[in-house]
């Protein structure tokens, strides 16, 4: 069977190249060294750098060579970078054409609709198994003490307008933007380790230089999901900024937008501006595969970027697809229902929704994919543990009432009312492709057991009142409200469940449906109870894995307890210090970030996992959701299987470049 | 009369202003700002921002001054250079967002009313004239159906059999070739194809008021002395219906005009909703929830103009076509 001889074939294949990398990387000590890589799946990726001499003959599309012919453009060896990036289709080369329309629902999600699928302009990406590898760039170097980073970049690479894409693009980010009054007032973190901002030097047109005041070895992660932030196109974005743009000229483009400031127009004009996704606007130079060619009130096109720096193994210019709509709609069950009817050519679909999709793939001229969600638990209840009520929080900071909690879940029904049994029940934890992870892990404290459950209560006191609610230690009913968000509806059906199981434990618990502001402000407001959230896990191991277990304000996991999350992001100076039992855990995570010894960073993270799996921060449900991948039916190249995982910096759909219509 | 039409006008402009002045306020008024909303979103999709960058963000967008300062200069702006500021969401001027579909909210709230009397008046004047006859009654049991039914809801169920049965795309108002292309006959002739649906969800309710309110002020002026002279001295009764009767029970349309825009505006959100329909509806309703606050704003006050305009501009009508209103 073709399928199975595929993987272990390539199993071997990704499991030595794999090694090799992880080989190389641990020597340069820019990365974690896993012991072993997991299996994602038949997942066959690949990528090289190469050069264009290397090949004989390069291929574009049929759109370009007419406007090649028309003088309009050069000729593609001249569009093309000499240091090119390689990447090969799951079924072989394809073919040139096609529109890829595609449908969104929140404006923010449509300002990047190429963002979105194809990802943003990374200078390098993550791998399923946690490598970083190039995208933009072509390779970098750590210095052995994580002070000195060195970025080479593809040499020849053009932005969509054909101007040379340089180092002049970073430095002049740097000198723009960072640190910049009105910009960026106060660097973050990542760009400031230890407190002082960066140094950005230029070393020569296609090399860039970091170097940091304190260690940063985590720093190429940084580069990997924000280092997209870190340049500008120098040759248009300089007309828009005082230090580099004639004052009248400048002052012209402020009256034609009625705009007073200079920054409101930069943040207007500029495509990847910090803190916030991408901004297309016909007009931009780009490094996307695709421009934007016109924007109406609820429509997108977008065209090939003729210079494009990936090609196919056979030298043709990536990607295949010419065109791309993006469209928004005002309401999600309206993009289902459009999805169900073939409208659009990618939709990423709901769980629930199975059924339904398949039931539509004739008529409506598409493909469901079952792909499985990076979810180490996609419904999980997080009890806060800096709770204003001091009652409730003494409870809530009690190791074994989250072990009750967890051990009322009877998380096969979950599993087979919510999702058809198609999720995997589990606790809390790493998921496999994961070095970190064990099988003791996923089972502690996931079994259905109400018994025991009953009985740690029992153990902390919680005595049961006439009318069989436990009583807390004031006298008080044992009562709480389960936070969710309302239009997720299979996380609504999941909390139903779980009040009815935590019920039988004798706690009156509340569940209440609220819309995703108000969730987000309460939490960070310290307001809420027991909220509902998902934890993600995404492709990498280090930074985003911590986050879901130790509380931290900003974007962390500030759920478990958002003041002290406070307390570690500011330093101190706000929120509250957690006490020694889990204080330490910061102390880990400071390690983790700052430690250019790997395997005392493994250890460290190591020890962090396992008091999850020891405590619960926050409880598991199921994980490895199914999620439903709706692609037109003519579409080739797409994986079978795939861990989606979320990320930003990587095309989250596979090599998304190399898709393309069989028509 | 021009002296009543110009204290009007001179009316409208202190009610503008307070409207203005309470709307931008009421979008103030829950907790938090447009940048909560954008934390809520990116946290949700596992994004971070710190504290310091949230900082600069609202003060790039103005965020960080008080209620009055950036209420005076968005209003001062409006008046001196006809710029409604920036949405936050859509990363654009809130004119280059609202402008077509402001324009789109003015055909379908026009086509649905012209939709709504042509239903209501002749249904009305049948129903009263046949009194308790088998039409009267199918008329009345209908048009109640109509105002009964969610207009939501409607739109819903014959949206899926459209689709269901009749394989149409649903939602929107042009077709895909059509949606991008500036105006031209073939365009208007793809409108004609899709606004049928929404017009006559949005125009059944109001024509079940309209048909009964009809009935009842026709049926009144039916029992009046000069309709039996009339008839007796052997005018038809079609003829006497409509000469002067009509002319009385047509009073409630035109006091109606005024309100009828922000009617079927509010009343078709939902429906723009669920219709995908590229009307002030769904903006609008994004924009509160997301707290975009000069979209919000000015669309409230623009939807606010045209309510008073309407209301004057029906006002005015009024005591044109009905010679017993005296206006001082």
């Amino acid at each position: 069977m073709k399928g199975q001889v595929n993987c272990v074939k390539l199993s071997f294949t990704a499991v030595s190249l794999a090694l090799i990398m992880a080989l190389l990387l641990g020597v340069s000590g820019s990365s974690l060294a896993v012991p072993e890589t997991g299996d994602w799946g038949p997942w066959e990726w690949y990528y090289r750098n190469d050069t264009l001499d290397n090949f004989d003959q390069l291929g574009e599309s049929p759109m370009l060579t007419d406007k090649v012919e028309a003088g309009e453009l050069p000729p593609v060896e001249d569009r093309l970078p000499q240091d090119v990036l390689v990447l090969e289709g799951l079924e072989g080369i394809g073919q040139y054409g096609g529109t890829w329309r595609a449908g969104f629902v929140s404006a923010a999600q449509w300002t990047q609709p190429v963002s979105g699928i194809f990802g943003p302009p990374a200078i390098a990406r993550s791998a399923p198994d946690g490598q970083i590898i190039p995208n933009l760039g072509k390779s970098w170097e750590m210095s052995d003490d994580a002070m000195e980073y060195t970025l080479y970049l593809r040499e020849g690479v053009k932005w969509s307008d054909g101007e040379p894409f340089t180092a002049d693009d970073f430095i002049f980010w740097y000198e723009a933007e960072f640190g910049n009054e009105y910009l960026m007032p106060s660097p973050p973190g990542r760009w400031a380790p230890g407190g002082e901002p960066m140094q950005m030097e230029k070393i020569d047109d296609y090399t860039v230089h970091f170097s940091f005041a304190a260690p940063h070895p985590i720093f190429p992660n940084f580069i990997k999901r924000h280092g997209h932030y870190i340049n500008q196109p120098k040759h248009f974005m300089s007309q828009f900024h005082p230090d580099f743009a004639d004052p009248d000229e400048l002052q012209a483009h402020l009256d034609e937008y009625n705009l007073d400031e200079w920054w409101q127009l930069y943040d207007l004009k500029s495509e990847q501006i910090y803190w916030r996704s991408t901004n297309q606007q016909p007009g931009q130079p780009v490094l996307q595969p695709y421009v934007v060619v016109e924007r109406a009130a609820d429509i997108v096109l977008f065209e090939r970027n003729p210079y494009y720096y990936k090609v196919d193994a056979a030298g043709n210019q990536l990607p295949y697809i010419d065109e791309v709509r993006a469209e928004s709609v005002s309401d999600a069950e309206l993009k289902e229902l459009k999805a169900v009817a073939g409208d659009w050519d990618y939709h990423d679909g709901q769980a629930s929704n199975l059924p339904m999709y398949i039931e539509n793939e004739e008529s409506g001229g598409f493909k469901t994919y079952v792909w499985q969600d990076s979810q180490m638990s996609v419904d999980s209840p997080h009890p806060n543990m800096t709770h204003q009520d001091p009652v409730l929080r003494e409870i809530f900071q009690d190791a074994r009432f989250r072990q009750a909690l967890s051990l009322a879940i009877d998380r096969d029904e979950i599993n087979e009312l919510v999702y058809f049994n198609q999720a995997e029940p589990r606790q809390g934890t790493v998921i496999p492709p994961s070095p970190l992870f064990k099988q003791e892990y996923k089972e502690a404290y996931a079994d259905y057991d109400v018994e025991r459950a009953n009985a740690k209560l029992d153990d902390m006191g919680l005595e049961r009142g006439p009318d069989g609610i436990r009583l807390r230690p004031d006298g008080e009913p044992l009562r709480f409200v389960l936070d969710c968000r309302a239009t997720f509806i299979d996380r609504m059906a999941t909390s139903e469940l779980l009040v009815d199981y935590w019920t039988e434990l004798g706690l009156d618990v509340r569940l209440e449906g609220i819309g995703a502001e108000y969730q987000y402000e309460m939490i960070a407001a310290n307001e809420h109870d027991v909220t509902m959230w998902g934890s993600r896990m995404v492709g990498e191991q280090m930074e985003r894995m911590i986050h879901p277990f130790i509380p931290s304000g900003g974007g962390g996991n500030p759920r478990t307890g958002p003041l002290w999350g406070q307390w570690y992001e500011s330093g101190g100076t706000e929120g509250e210090e957690p006490p020694e039992w889990f204080r330490y855990l910061y102390d880990l995570w400071d390690v983790v970030q700052t430690t250019t010894d790997d395997e005392e960073r493994y250890d460290a993270l190591a020890q962090i996992v396992e008091a999850q799996a020891e405590n619960i921060w926050f409880i598991g449900t199921v994980g490895l959701s199914p999620v439903p991948m709706v692609f037109n039916a003519d579409l080739r190249n797409i994986t079978e299987e795939l861990l989606f995982t979320f990320e930003r910096d990587y095309a989250v759909l596979g090599n998304v470049d190399t898709f393309y219509y069989d028509r | 009369m021009l002296a009543f039409i110009l204290r009007r006008l001179l009316y409208m402009i202190p009610t503008v202003f307070i409207i203005s002045l309470i709307s931008f306020i009421i979008i103030e008024l829950p907790p938090g700002d447009y940048m909560t909303t954008l934390m809520a979103s990116m946290a949700a999709e596992g994004g971070e921002m710190g504290q310091e960058e949230i900082e600069a963000l609202r003060r790039i967008y103005g965020l960080d001054k008080p209620v009055y300062v950036r209420y005076f200069s968005w209003i001062s702006n409006i008046i001196t250079r006809w710029d409604f500021g920036y949405s936050f969401e859509w990363r654009a001027p809130v004119w280059d967002v609202m402008g077509s579909r402001l324009a789109m909210t003015v055909v379908l709230a026009t086509a649905s009313l012209l939709f709504s009397w042509l239903i209501a008046l002749p249904t009305g004047i049948y129903s009263a004239v046949r009194q308790y006859s088998a039409g009267d009654y199918v008329f009345t049991v209908l048009g109640f159906l109509g105002l009964a039914t969610p207009n939501f809801l409607l739109a819903l169920v014959i949206m899926f059999l459209a689709h269901r049965y009749l394989g149409l795309s649903v939602g929107g108002l042009f077709s895909e070739q059509y949606q991008m292309e500036p105006w031209s006959l073939g365009k208007v002739v793809d409108l004609m194809k899709h606004i049928w649906i929404p017009m006559i969800i949005v125009g059944t309710a109001s024509s079940a008021s309209l048909l009964r309110i009809t009935r009842a002020n026709l049926l009144d002026e039916l029992r009046k002395p000069y309709v039996e002279t009339a008839r007796a001295k052997g005018l038809k009764m079609w003829r006497v219906v409509l000469k002067y009767p009509v002319r009385i029970a047509l009073n409630p349309f035109i006091s109606s005009i005024g309100f009828v825009l922000p009617q079927l505006v509010s009343g078709s959100v939902i429906v723009g909703v669920v219709l995908n329909l590229p009307t002030t509806g769904p903006l609008l309703l994004r924009a509160l929830q997301s707290q975009d606050m000069y979209l919000a704003g000015s669309f409230t006050l623009l939807l606010a103009v045209m309510t008073v305009i309407g209301v004057l501009i029906s006002d005015i009508l009024l005591a044109w076509v009905d010679p017993r209103i005296r206006y001082d």
